[in-house]
């Protein structure tokens, strides 16, 4: 059910941010990287929060509880779960993005989302796995905005 | 029910164990003591299969059901604790709420609260370890500062809990450090210079 709240949200929250926007290029780089600008960084905040937030409930909290898995089904079937955890997560992400960019904007820049793709596993799969870290979020958040605004300044 | 064969277990340049042999019966009662950093909860997590040995390997009965509460338990923080119990339990089996619903009930737990985990304090998550690891009817239960967090209400459950579970047949192994002469204890486990020493009585380290 919260997969489903989840993928709702996304869907009504970028229809509505790009109706504002009102402009496919600034839509598109706020969406995968921040600009130089306080109000599209904001935006693109709430954009970066809310997927990162996706990934983290889908499949990063189920990491948090791997030895209760491990003691009851092994290591193996742990790692069956994850991957499996992993691959739903991340083509439900591709895939959800690919229509909505289509839908909204009528464009679709496919080495955007996959950069974007890889970014998000590869913090994901980063993060601490223990359970006293608990603030995976905003720390993924703060890595995210930096990193993204290093690549919009000084590389694209 | 169980059996360490020459374990040993070495982390880069720290060896914990050094050729230890040790064997577990059923309805054993067990008090696991020794400095901190001597390894108690790398002994449960190898039992478990978390971590392998170095070298050696452990022997368990067939359909062997192991419970355990190890470290700080980690769960799916942004769920209830009904939705990670029903979680754990469904991983090998059918989830059976009522009797879980009563364990909740004997830690003053309510089964059914909507808060997140993670909002829960150390205390409580210790109690949801507590319950996950004997709510399958596990044979075998391993507790790592089993009262770690708990009021004092909840360790006399425990301990209840504890006697009861072991009355039916269960083995259990405690490692703690005060919780020595709480319990009518078959024998202690004392781990020093990388060897498990099985001990009559327990001993000050």
């Amino acid at each position: 059910m919260k997969k489903y709240k989840n993928i709702l949200f996304l869907v009504i929250m970028q229809v509505l941010i790009y109706k504002f926007v009102g402009d496919i290029q600034i839509f598109l780089t706020t969406k995968y990287f921040t600009i130089n600008q306080v109000f599209y960084i904001m935006i693109s905040i709430l954009f970066n929060y809310c997927y990162l937030n996706y990934f983290i409930e889908q499949y990063y909290t189920y990491i948090l509880n791997r030895n209760h898995v491990i003691i009851r089904c092994g290591k193996n079937k742990y790692y069956r779960i994850i991957l499996k955890k992993i691959i739903n997560t991340t083509g439900i992400f591709f895939i959800l993005n690919l229509i909505l960019d289509y839908m909204i904007v009528k464009k679709m820049i496919l080495s955007y989302l996959i950069m974007n793709t890889l970014y998000f596993l590869i913090l994901i799969a980063i993060l601490p796995k223990k359970r006293e870290y608990s603030f995976e979020l905003s720390i993924s958040l703060l890595v995210t905005m930096i990193t993204k605004w290093l690549y919009y300044s000084f590389i694209l | 029910m169980l059996e360490l064969k020459n374990i040993s277990k070495k982390f880069k340049n720290n060896l914990l164990y050094e050729d230890v042999n040790l064997e577990i019966k059923k309805k054993e009662l067990i008090h696991l003591f020794g400095k901190n950093g001597t390894g108690k909860s790398t002994l449960f997590m190898i039992i478990c299969d978390i971590l392998e040995p170095t070298t050696g390997e452990v022997l368990k009965e067939e359909n062997l059901k192991i419970g355990a509460v190890i470290g700080n338990s980690g769960f799916i923080e942004n769920e209830t604790i009904l939705y990670n119990l029903k979680y754990l339990y469904n991983l090998k089996g059918t989830f059976d709420e009522e009797k879980v619903k009563n364990l909740c009930e004997m830690f003053s737990l309510d089964l059914y609260n909507r808060k997140k985990l993670s909002t829960y304090s150390v205390g409580m998550r210790q109690k949801v370890a507590i319950i996950q690891a004997i709510m399958e009817d596990q044979d075998l239960i391993l507790f790592d500062e089993p009262t770690r967090g708990l009021d004092v209400d909840a360790i006399e459950v425990f301990f209840k809990l504890v006697k009861k579970l072991n009355k039916e047949g269960k083995t259990i192994i405690i490692a703690s450090h005060d919780l020595y002469n709480k319990l009518d204890y078959d024998y202690h486990l004392l781990i020093e210079n990388n060897q498990i020493i099985k001990k009559r009585k327990y001993e000050k380290v």
